[in-house]
């Protein structure tokens, strides 16, 4: 399978074989097989718009396995203040490196930058569309703590409906053979479209609006933040929000193998006293995103064959 | 169509577009972009046996060709495509839904990096289409949306 030159634009374009050759990867690299793997290779680090966890993920990723970085990290550093359009800075900066990062708060626009790259892109945020490495990540450490993803019943709990990592999560889950738990207050159930693409993939999935009816079933739970935005009347906010926490209480209806994920960072969706339980991997799973990180930049850079 | 008196002219050459969806005529000269190609004669509202109420569009002297009369099928599926040559009809003509839509539709989704940058033009996937409605995904930001006659640019 070569990766050579391929931008990682979406899930979408991702077949199952190279959804899984990637965690493959990921994998050898976890286990130091491939040390020098960005020696001398150059990458770009595009951030129109700040976002300093998964920048600093990307940045030590690529310096730990020999690359070097340069960059901005947010958009008022560059010239696209002032007038040039997206495509231009994409044009010049290509000459520099040998592989372009970017987060861009308008959707499609890594798309749209990969359209006169002659490098490839690794898209780390377009607006509320795709994230596809925090998805691959997420994807990289549930086959890593249960070593399998086809049986799993996975849950998906918060806000599903504007969650962009949850949206990407469930696609790349799309590939395997998982059921699916959607745990959300009405008002921020999945969207239709994502439940018609499951479906059409032949996935089950199941919704619920608390967390008690499904519990014992869930292998993972993976957590999304309610935000205050999403709600027109703050009371009804603060009731729902209230409702949707894991605490040490919250772990009782859980089989004891179930694992808690998170996309990080949390506020107060999941309690810290949760942290030190075997059910808590959301640290683990931050950690994740370098190795999965190193495996992407090595495959398209073609230091990982 | 012989029964009728048709109140559109006869053409002896050109593209007959009949069968429109009712009212969709105007928004079919848009998309076709041919409001600068010679006479049209547009007829909206005339009776029909096929539906109920329909549209119908002659274009003089231009030949549309197929990838431009599929454009149709965005707003009005069921139309019939005449190619009329020395007062002959020399094709008759179905159309069939595109793959792709390269311009011609305005992404609604306001933070679509279509919308900002001036040299972004848009396209989108057909997804899934029936009698009712088609539905195209941006190939950008991967928004789903309907094609309504005010997202034609
Ligand atoms: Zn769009």
């Amino acid at each position: 399978m070569d990766f050579k030159n391929k931008s990682i634009i979406s899930l979408r374009d991702l077949t199952k074989e190279e959804v899984e050759f990637i965690l493959q990867k990921s994998d050898e690299v976890k286990s130091d097989k491939h040390p020098d793997a960005l020696k001398d290779k150059v990458m770009a680090s595009l951030f129109f718009e700040p976002s300093t966890r998964t920048r600093l993920s990307f940045e030590s990723a690529m310096i730990s396995l020999g690359g070097k970085v340069f960059g901005f990290a947010t958009q008022d550093s560059s010239s696209v203040s002032k007038g040039e359009t997206l495509k231009d800075t994409i044009k010049m900066v290509t000459g520099y490196c040998d592989v372009i990062i970017m987060r861009h708060p308008l959707e499609g626009a890594s798309r749209a930058a990969q359209e006169v790259s002659s490098v490839p892109i690794i898209n780390c945020g377009d607006g509320s569309n795709q994230h596809p490495t925090q998805a691959l990540l997420d994807l990289f450490t549930i086959k890593d703590k249960f070593k399998k993803i086809d049986g799993l019943n996975i849950g998906l709990y918060g806000d599903l409906r504007y969650g962009r990592t949850v949206h990407s999560l469930s696609m790349a889950l799309s590939h395997y053979k998982v059921n699916l738990y959607f745990i959300s207050p009405k008002i921020l159930q999945m969207p239709d479209h994502y439940k018609l693409y499951l479906n059409q993939c032949g996935l089950k999935y199941f919704e619920a609006e608390s967390l008690e009816e499904v519990a014992d079933k869930l292998d993972v739970i993976y957590v999304t933040r309610i935000q205050k935005e999403r709600f027109a009347d703050p009371e009804e906010f603060v009731k729902v929000a209230g409702s949707y926490k894991i605490t040490l209480n919250t772990l009782g209806m859980l089989k004891k193998s179930a694992k808690i994920m998170h996309p990080l960072p949390r506020v107060n969706e999941i309690d810290t006293s949760v942290d030190n339980t075997e059910h808590a991997i959301y640290f683990e799973q931050a950690h994740n995103g370098i190795p999965v990180r190193q495996a992407l930049l090595g495959l398209v850079t073609g230091g990982i064959r | 169509m012989n029964d009728r008196p048709y109140k559109v002219f006869k053409i002896d050459n050109g593209t007959v577009i009949d069968h429109i969806s009712s009212r969709m005529a105007l928004k079919i000269i848009d998309i076709l972009k041919v409001q600068e190609q010679g006479i049209i004669s547009i007829g909206i509202n005339f009776n029909s046996k096929k539906i109920d109420k329909k549209d119908i569009i002659k274009i003089e002297n231009v030949y549309l060709d197929k990838k431009e009369t599929d454009l149709i099928a965005l707003l009005s599926p069921n139309s019939t495509i005449n190619i009329v040559k020395d007062g002959i009809v020399i094709e008759k003509r179905k159309i069939d839904m595109p793959k792709e839509i390269e311009g011609i539709i305005k992404c609604p989704n306001p933070m679509c990096v279509t919308n900002t940058y001036h040299d972004c033009s848009t396209k989108f996937i057909v997804v899934r289409y029936d009698e009712a409605s088609t539905i195209l995904r941006c190939y950008y930001c991967e928004r789903e949306t309907p094609v309504l006659p005010m997202l034609i640019q």
